[in-house]
């Protein structure tokens, strides 16, 4: 038999009686329901003080199944008998009841019997249930949410000038060789971010510049000017495409690592170790980062620039029946040096941008698994946001110098 | 051993050999855990005792040996049955191990909603009782990252009893702690053997706490990767093992300086 719970309320005495098997683990829903539901009518009775004694009581007369033979305890029918035997009839599921009903007796000044109870129980059901005063601060309504948001985003881009100004110091320390950054951290950076994006850039690329050669073509051959697929591809990997997927590419492997591994050692107090002992920070964690980013994004670029336009040539060398020489040709007559520096250019920009984000991010983060997940997405969210908008100012600052 | 009672064997250890990869950490142990024990496992540390704990608990594969709960040999079972067999085991992990993501109040909700049936309003009652037994009453809304370490220890010992569990493991659960929590913290484990029937398998080093509540214990070696004694303490403070006597008098010999030891 699984816990069973009456009372009986007679002469302003009310005794409370629980008996059988009361365990967590052990009885159905409709069980611990019907027992639910009588102890709210006890809790009831003790709060609007029909009472003036309890009695609790507790007694077992159902027998617990034995664990007999190795064999039995894990067939289906017994799965029950895994509940081991040494354990008492009883667990917190009927002591945090007991407790309850004590603790409303006790603001209600009724006195409670223990007798009845057995002896081993008593110890545990003293217990201070009621939390004081101190609260918890209570959920902000709809509208000061909106007022917070509005002051946090003054407040958080303070903050993100804040953290610009502190990287150009340190950069100013590292070019009189004073910030503490070895250059066998950055060397391990550059090492790290590069083999980690090289496998998919080289894919991305590759088959980017297949799309934009078939793509292309497609219009190009309208106007029977196949040739100039060679090109357009070149020009748009090189100039702005190559860039740009490489940053997308970096941002979502690099960017995010940056973000999660300096959260972790937020939450590990880590960084705080740092600031004690005088080191700083940003410079020990941030600028062997952005450094080796900064200087290998270029390169990175570039090897994306190659795939592109590698995949662009097979296009038009296999599938447009263009010959080599035809090919070099045309980019030769097309593209200007310019292009390649402008896709550089735009590749610095964006090391320096996915870096700064995710170490932001890193240093900003909460101190718990959750905050470093936000923050991980946040610096990739930050990167993508950025590359785009840098793209866009520096197309229209070279239009209008008629680059 | 102790042979003056007639208790059950609980958990059975024989000729576990603990590893990583081929980095043997620990070999040869035996032991014996009776019912309702509170046997503790002492060790300088690095000696292996959160890796025992980890075999016995179902995390890491032994190299070699058995562990056996009730005479069921663990690690011979499938996974399925190790996790009905690890759902009477309750475990407090050094670093508390809480969900951060979740509230105290939730942390401990978490277990009981997942193996009880139990209505929502009595699985808020049942973990406000756990807290309020480790003295947390007042915090089942924080998260993890709002209390101190000891609370978020003391909250980790909570959720360890979530279930009521047959065994309790406790790596190291006083390190961190006040003394007078820590005090309290015996006086709990203490009650919840007495009270309710548990078994408890504690790592610990504080020799004060060992000998006020421990009645079996195993003290590991690191230099010989086996235990070097087991008994209760008090017998091990008899011991004419070196190695033991300076362990239980802090790196002193024995005779040399104040016994901050008395056993009778
Ligand atoms: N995940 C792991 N991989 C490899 N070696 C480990 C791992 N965890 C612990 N160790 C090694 O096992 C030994 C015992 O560690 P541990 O059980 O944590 O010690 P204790 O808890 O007694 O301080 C140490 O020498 C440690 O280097
Ligand atoms: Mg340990």
């Amino acid at each position: 038999m699984f816990a069973t719970l009456s009372y009986t309320l007679q002469n302003s005495v009310l005794s409370v009686q629980a008996s059988d098997i009361w365990r967590l683990t052990e009885g159905t829903e409709k069980n611990h329901k019907s027992n639910g539901k009588e102890q709210e009518k006890i809790i009831q009775i003790v709060q609007s003080e029909q009472c003036s004694k309890i009695i609790l009581n507790y007694s077992n007369t159902s027998t617990r199944p034995q664990v007999d033979t190795k064999k039995k305890f894990f067939s289906k029918k017994n799965e029950k008998n895994i509940n081991p035997s040494s354990l008492e009839t009883w667990d917190s599921l009927l002591l945090a009841f007991f407790a309850i009903i004590i603790e409303n007796a006790k603001s209600a000044r009724i006195t409670i019997d223990y007798s009845q109870l057995p002896e081993k129980m008593i110890n545990l059901l003293h217990v201070e249930l009621l939390p004081s005063n101190k609260v918890k601060q209570v959920e902000n309504s709809f509208l000061e949410n909106i007022g917070e948001s509005t002051i946090n985003v003054s407040k958080s881009s303070l903050k993100a000038l804040d953290f610009l100004g502190e990287i150009t110091l340190a950069l100013w320390h590292f070019f009189r060789g004073k910030a503490a950054c070895s250059s066998r951290d950055i060397w391990q950076e550059i090492y790290s971010c590069s083999a980690a994006s090289l496998p998919i850039i080289s894919l991305v690329s590759l088959l980017l510049g297949l799309i934009l050669a078939f793509v292309s073509a497609l219009q190009l051959k309208v106007l029977g000017a196949e040739l100039y697929v060679a090109s357009l591809v070149s020009i748009s990997m090189v100039r702005v495409m190559g860039p740009v997927l490489t940053g997308i590419v970096v941002a979502g492997k690099t960017g995010a690592s940056y973000a999660a591994t300096i959260g972790t050692m937020q939450v590990n107090e880590e960084v705080d170790a740092l600031n004690t002992f005088g080191i700083s920070p940003i410079e020990f964690l941030v600028l062997p980062r952005l450094i080796a980013l900064t200087i290998m994004m270029p390169f990175l670029t570039m090897y994306a620039n190659f795939m592109g336009v590698l995949g662009g040539f097979l296009v038009t060398v296999f599938g447009m029946g263009i010959s080599p020489a035809a090919f070099v040709e045309n980019v030769q007559l097309m593209a200007h040096i310019d292009s390649l520096w402008i896709g550089l250019l735009h590749s610095l920009v964006f090391g320096f941008l996915i870096s700064l984000a995710g170490c932001y991010q890193g240093l900003i983060c909460g101190r718990s698994a959750e905050a470093v997940g936000k923050a991980t997405t946040s610096a990739v969210v930050n990167s993508i946001v950025g590359i785009i908008v840098a793209t866009s100012i520096i197309t229209i600052i070279l239009s209008i110098n008629d680059m | 051993m102790n042979m003056k009672n007639n208790k059950k064997n609980v958990i059975e250890i024989k000729d576990l050999t603990l590893a990583y990869g081929s980095n043997i950490i620990q070999e040869n142990l035996n032991f014996t855990v009776q019912e309702q024990d509170i046997f503790v496992i002492m060790g300088a540390s690095g000696c292996g005792k959160s890796s025992l704990l980890r075999v016995l608990m179902g995390l890491l594969a032994p190299a070699q040996g058995s562990v056996s709960y009730n005479g069921v040999n663990f690690w011979a079972q499938d996974e399925n049955n190790q996790k009905k067999l690890l759902r009477n085991i309750g475990v407090m992990f050094q670093g508390g191990a809480l969900w951060t993501s979740r509230t105290l109040a939730e942390n401990i909700a978490i277990p009981l909603e997942h193996y009880t049936n139990l209505t929502p309003k009595q699985i808020v009652d049942v973990s406000r009782y756990k807290l309020a037994q480790v003295g947390l009453s007042d915090f089942g809304d924080y998260y993890p990252s709002e209390i101190s370490g000891g609370m978020r220890k003391r909250a980790g010992i909570a959720r360890a009893m979530a279930l009521d569990p047959q065994y309790v493991f406790f790596d190291e659960p006083s390190a961190g702690l006040d003394p007078i929590s820590a005090a309290q913290l015996d006086e709990l484990i203490l009650q919840l053997r007495d009270s309710l029937g548990m078994t408890m398998l504690i790592v610990s080093h504080e020799l004060a706490s060992i000998f006020s509540i421990a009645n079996n214990s195993i003290l590991l070696d690191a230099k010989t990767k086996t235990f070097i004694a087991k008994g209760s303490p008090c017998d091990l403070l008899g011991s004419e093992n070196e190695e033991v006597q300076t362990f239980l008098r802090r790196g002193k010999k024995k005779g040399e300086g104040t016994d901050p030891l008395e056993c009778l």
